[in-house]
Order: structure tokens, then sequence, then C-alpha cells
């Protein structure tokens, strides 16, 4: 799962997946500013199907927290 | 996500956005695009190169950085390359002024407004608000957008989009709030209202109808409050994929690059059935049984077009003898006849019969749409004449309709007189061509016309007009050159330029404003920077009349030499000798353009009895 959230990442930050360690988050990739996050809870709400709520989209800002975001509904 | 989408393949470096390109956008469903292949196809589309760029800048007070890729994507697919630039967040004003937007020099400039944004506290305590206080608060905004008109209107010479301003999905006084003295609903269609009157009095200004296109859509798909509470950004991706289409027809209304003719298969397609086998009154079209009750609306939707100016032609695989039979039995049909401009029913191959249908009209190919419900016939003209757009029409009639109005082919910003009367005036033309008689000399056979023109100098009234020959014009055209709404303006109020204009009818009938020459002033050299004439009104000597016109102007400007240029194009050979004709010496040839000038003294007035000039009143 954590893969797939890091193609998804990649590629609406239009950058290598290999750059998104598994650290990553808003303070660590410059490309991930606040218009590219609208564009990446679109991708993440088109890939994996599911909705989040306002909070949600503030506060998913890192790696390990949309996979988990996106495990829980997988499950 | 599906394989092979357009752009996705590599591209090399400085590539050329071409015809083939754009055609097999068109034929990319682009329903099965997400937002993610909108924006691959845009990054690729930045990279290349087109014949048609078009800059726009996107100015307002939400956030529409989302809406580039979209607007570019749809762009595309009407052969225009979209460059974009979003100005500051808020800051429509002072875009206006800024080097950065002036410098990008915009075709178009959209203004988009949020009234949550614009005046956040009134419209959250709308309820409490009189109804004086609401109205103005409607005047009030009205106001603020009309300077930004006038403004924008001083500042670039783009023409304008103004959004429109959608309905809430709900109000906040319920069902209530249309007994409710300018309740909300009732304020939102007054605004708008008001809009549309303002944007009236500026030729260049457009309505960019949001509210149509959310109600389209469904409000609750258009919008996303999350979105709007998050980015100040309102629309949701479906809107923004409504709304880069909606741009795009913009485009081509302002590019003036509209197709000029639908050529229409029969059978299967303006009724069901086939004529041939079923008579004239067995095919299946007219009142009274759903799928004839379909094709009759399609009918009254073509002949919609062809009261806005498109040309309609039949090209038809059916018996010519049966096709007149058809339209004198059945008069309760819509279109008739002489609604066709063209027509072409034979045995003959469709793509023989397309170019028939070019030639008789003078078009070129490529300004025509070709519909038919028959997939062989349509792969057929695309695989010989790829010029000619082609539509397929599903099985079910009662899409038809709709598959006509998502065309932008056709779009145009004013519909003029001469529009409303294009069917008309090229059944003119074949009753003037029928009138001749081969053995008359041509002389004889004009003066027979009855001739009369008016050369006049442009008014602001008549500058839609003219803006359409300067966008349509490819035979009779000088220069080439391509001229927007504000450009035309500026020549208006410049004291060194004069657009001169001319009218002309004949025994037929009017065939409206059919020329247009720009002359400019230099000192004692007038320049003749544009000469250019309707190819329904070439071949009676309109031009030797203009060119003396302008030869008496120089004159009386105190002018000493008259100083013009050819420069040619893929289409106006018709005009290649006009500068000698009428007297004028070739200079020295530099680059492609070919120079040429007279002196005043010994510019001779040439003859055109055949013409009587009328008076401008």
């Amino acid at each position: 799962m954590k893969d797939a959230v890091r193609m998804v990442i990649a590629d609406v930050l239009e950058i290598e997946p290999a750059l998104v360690s598994d650290d990553a988050s808003r303070e660590t990739l410059g490309e991930w500013d606040s218009l590219s996050h609208l564009r990446l809870v679109m991708a993440l709400e088109e890939t994996f199907g599911i909705r989040l709520t306002m909070g949600e989209i503030v506060e998913l800002t890192s790696l390990q927290a949309i996979t988990a975001r996106v495990g829980a509904s997988a499950r | 996500m599906a394989d092979a989408k357009v752009g996705e393949e590599a591209l090399a470096e400085g590539a050329i956005m071409d015809r083939a390109f754009c055609q097999r956008l068109r034929e990319t469903d682009f329903a099965a695009y997400t937002g993610r292949d909108y924006r691959t196809l845009s990054r690729r589309l930045a990279a290349m190169q087109g014949s048609q760029e078009r800059r726009i800048a996107l100015c307002g007070n939400v956030t529409l950085d989302q809406l580039p890729p979209f607007l570019t994507a749809f762009a595309a697919r009407q052969d225009i390359l979209a460059r974009n630039l979003i100005g500051s967040f808020g800051q429509y004003f002072q875009d206006l002024d800024s080097t950065r937007l002036t410098a990008f020099a915009p075709h178009v400039i959209v203004l988009v407004l949020s009234l949550r944004q614009l005046r956040p506290h009134a419209i959250a305590t709308f309820t409490q608000l009189s109804a004086v206080e609401r109205q103005a608060l409607s005047d009030g905004i009205m106001e603020e957008v009309g300077i930004w008109i006038d403004r924008a209107a001083a500042a670039t010479s783009a023409t304008m989009l103004v959004a429109n301003f959608p309905q809430p999905a709900s109000t906040a006084l319920g069902v209530a709030d249309t007994a409710d003295p300018l309740g909300e609903t009732e304020f939102y269609h007054g605004l708008n209202l008001a809009l549309i009157k303002r944007l009236k009095a500026c030729p260049r200004a457009q309505l960019l109808n949001v509210a149509r296109v959310a109600a389209r859509i469904g409000t609750s798909r258009a919008f996303d409050e999350r979105l709007f509470h998050i980015a100040k950004s309102e629309w949701a991706e479906p809107m923004l994929v409504g709304m880069g289409e909606e741009i795009a027809r913009h485009l081509v209304a302002a590019t003036g690059t509209a197709r000029k003719c639908l050529a229409l298969d029969l059978d299967n397609t303006l009724w069901g059935g086939v004529l041939g086998e079923d008579g004239p009154n067995g095919i299946v079209v007219g009142q009274g049984e759903p799928v004839a009750e379909a094709f009759l609306a399609f009918q009254h939707r073509l002949r919609s077009l062809r009261d806005r100016g498109v040309l309609l032609a039949i090209c038809s695989k059916n018996d010519l003898a049966d096709v007149e039979a058809l339209f004198r039995e059945r008069p309760d049909l819509p279109l008739g006849f002489d609604d066709f401009s063209a027509v072409a029913a034979s045995w003959m191959p469709k793509d023989v019969s397309l170019a028939g249908i070019a030639k008789v009209l003078d078009i070129g190919l490529d300004s025509i749409v070709f519909v038919d419900d028959n997939p062989a016939e349509i792969a057929l003209v695309r695989r010989r004449i790829p010029d000619v757009e082609t539509i397929l029409l599903p099985d079910d009639p009662s899409r038809f309709v709709a598959i006509l109005d998502e065309m932008a082919f056709f779009e145009k910003s004013t519909l003029t007189a001469e529009d409303a009367r294009k069917a008309e005036l090229y059944a003119q033309e074949r009753a003037r061509v029928a009138s001749r008689n081969p053995a008359e000399t041509i002389n004889h056979y004009l003066a027979g016309l009855g001739i009369v023109a008016s050369i006049r100098v442009a008014a602001p009234a008549d500058l839609p007009r003219v803006h359409q020959l300067f966008t349509k014009t490819n035979q009779f055209n000088l220069t080439g050159r391509r001229y927007s709404v504000g450009d035309l303006e500026r020549f208006l109020s410049s004291p060194g330029h004069c657009l001169l204009i001319a009218d002309m009818r004949d025994r037929y009938g009017s065939m409206g404003t059919v020329a247009a020459c720009l002359v400019a002033r230099d000192g004692d050299i007038l320049h003749i920077d544009s000469l250019l004439m309707s190819c329904r009104a070439m071949g009676r000597g309109l031009e030797t009349a203009l060119m003396n016109h302008v030869k008496i102007h120089a004159a009386s400007h105190g002018c000493s030499e008259i100083r013009a240029t050819f420069i040619p194009t893929t289409r106006n050979t018709p005009v290649e000798d006009l500068l000698p004709q009428q007297g004028f010496e070739r200079l020295a040839a530099k680059g492609d353009a070919h120079h040429y000038a007279q002196r005043s003294a010994h510019a001779a007035l040439m003859a055109c009895e055949w013409i009587a000039l009328e008076p401008v009143t």
C-alpha cells in the first residue's frame, strides 16, 4: 500500500518515486506545496476510491499518514 | 488508467502541434480522462509549438491554478495551442496594470469572481439584509465588474470573458426564498441578467456562463466546499473539465477558426429509414412517433445552425430526383431543399461529393464538418480527405441534437446580419450564376447585375462584421493579417489609420458588408495595411472601386505615394496580380513579401463603370 501511495505522490509532484522516501512529508519535499496538495487529494480519492474529510485533507501531509488512512479504508 | 492516450508517448523536443495531432485528440474519448491524464497531456502541449497560439490570462478572487491543464486540452482539440497566465490571487485590478500581464499581451482575459470572496459578510448574512440593501449589494457588484471591464478594455486588446454567478445549490430561506422580497434566487437571476445587459454594451466582452456549465454538470458535483474552505478553490474536477471546454469554445469564437459548412448524410441521419425504398411518406420523421420526433428535433436544430450562418449541404448516396421529390412532398419538415447551399445526391464516393461541395461553395475542405451514421463512410472520408472533420452519429437519434451542440466547430462570438442571411446569400449567388449566358462578355454580365456599392469609414457598430472578415477571409486577402476586435477598435480611434468598408447589393439582393481596407498614413505616404473581400463578392470589380476610393483618399490627405504589400499565403493566389492590375509598380522583394508603390500624381482611377457608387449618408 505504501508503494502505491508513493507512486501517486511522485506522479502528482512530477518527481521520481525514489525521491519520495519513507519519511517524506510536506516539510521534506519542496514540490509538495498547497496546490500540489489539492491535486494529491484529488488523485488519492480517484485512485483509492475514498473521500477525505476536510480535517483529513489538512492533516494528511506525509507518506506515512496517508498510507495509514488509505490502509484503514481498504480493510 | 487506459493506455495509448494521446500525449503519453514521448515527444521530440520542439514537436509541432499539427493537424494530425489535434485530429487524434478529437478522436480521443476525454470522458475516460482523469485529472492526471489532463495534466500529462497539458505538459506535452506546453513543450510543443503550434501555428495558432493563444495567450489566456486568468484573473479573479478564487484559485484558478487548477484550470489550465483542462483548458489547454480542450483548446488543442480545436487546433489552438493555449498558453496560460494566472493572475495574482484577488488582484484582478492590479493585474491589469502589472507589467507581467501587459508583457504577456493576452488574446483573451478571463475574470472569475466568487461572491463569497467579493462580499463575504453580505453573502454570509444575506437573510438579514433588507430588499433595498440586497439591491444595493447587486448594484455595487455590477459597478465593480463594470469598472474592471472598462479598465481591462483600456489596458489590453484582449477579448474579455466575464464569469457569471452560479446560484448556490440551496437557499438559506428554503422554499420560502422566492416569496421573500428579492430572495437569493431572485438576487442571482437579477445579478446575472444585469451582467448580460452590461456586456452587450462592450463588443469585446463576452459572458462566460459558469452557471450554465454548473447546471449541466450538477451543482453538487461541480462545487467542492472542502476546496473552498481549504484553498479558496471552488471548482471540483468535473467543473474544471466543463469550464475548460467552455473557454475553448470562446477561444474558437475569438480566434475566428469556426468551420463554415455542415455536410449531412440523409438516410438515418435526417430521417429514419431509406428514402429510395421507403419513399417520402415512408421514412421516419415528423410528429406523433418517438423516433420520428427525434429526427424532427434534429432537423429543427440544423435549421437553427443554418440561421446562425452555417452553410448546410447534402452529401448522400441517393437519386437527386428522389431527394427533390421528398422535400416537395414533405413541406411539414423544418428543412426545405433551398436550405441546403450545396447538394451532392449521387452514387459517387463521399470524398468526391465533399470535394464538389467545397468547390461549389468556394470554401476549403478544412471548413467542412461531415456527419454520417455509417462508420464506413466516415472512415473513408477520414482516410481520403483528413481536412474534413467527421462526426459519426450513434444509433439513437435522441442523442443527435446533443452531439450537434457539443461541437465547438461553429462557435462565433456574435452573429451578424450576414450570418442570419448566409444561406439566402448563397442562393442569390446561384441565381446570378444561373442567369449568366456563357456567350455574354463579362462586362455585359456585370452591367446586367445592377451592382450598387457604398464605401465608407467603419463605425464601431461595424466591428463585429469587420472582425469576421479579418478572421475568415483567406482568398481575397492581400496580407493575411488577422486583427482582434481590440486591434480594430484601436484603428478606429487612431488618427493615422482609416478603416474603409464596402457594402454591395445587386438586383438579386443585398450582400451586406463584403470588403474592408485598412490604410495607415505615415507622413506623405499612405500604406495599404490590409485589403480583403468576402469570396462571395469576388469577380465583380469591387476591388477596383475600393482601390479608386483609396487613391482619392490618398490625394485628399496630401499623400504623394501609396504603398502596398502582397504577402503570399497558401490560399491568397486570387490577389497575387491585384496590385499591378491597379497600377502599382513592383519594388524590390524583401523576404516573402512583395512590395509595391504608386505615386499619387500618377494614380489614375481604373474603370469600373458597372458599379454604381452610392453616396454615404
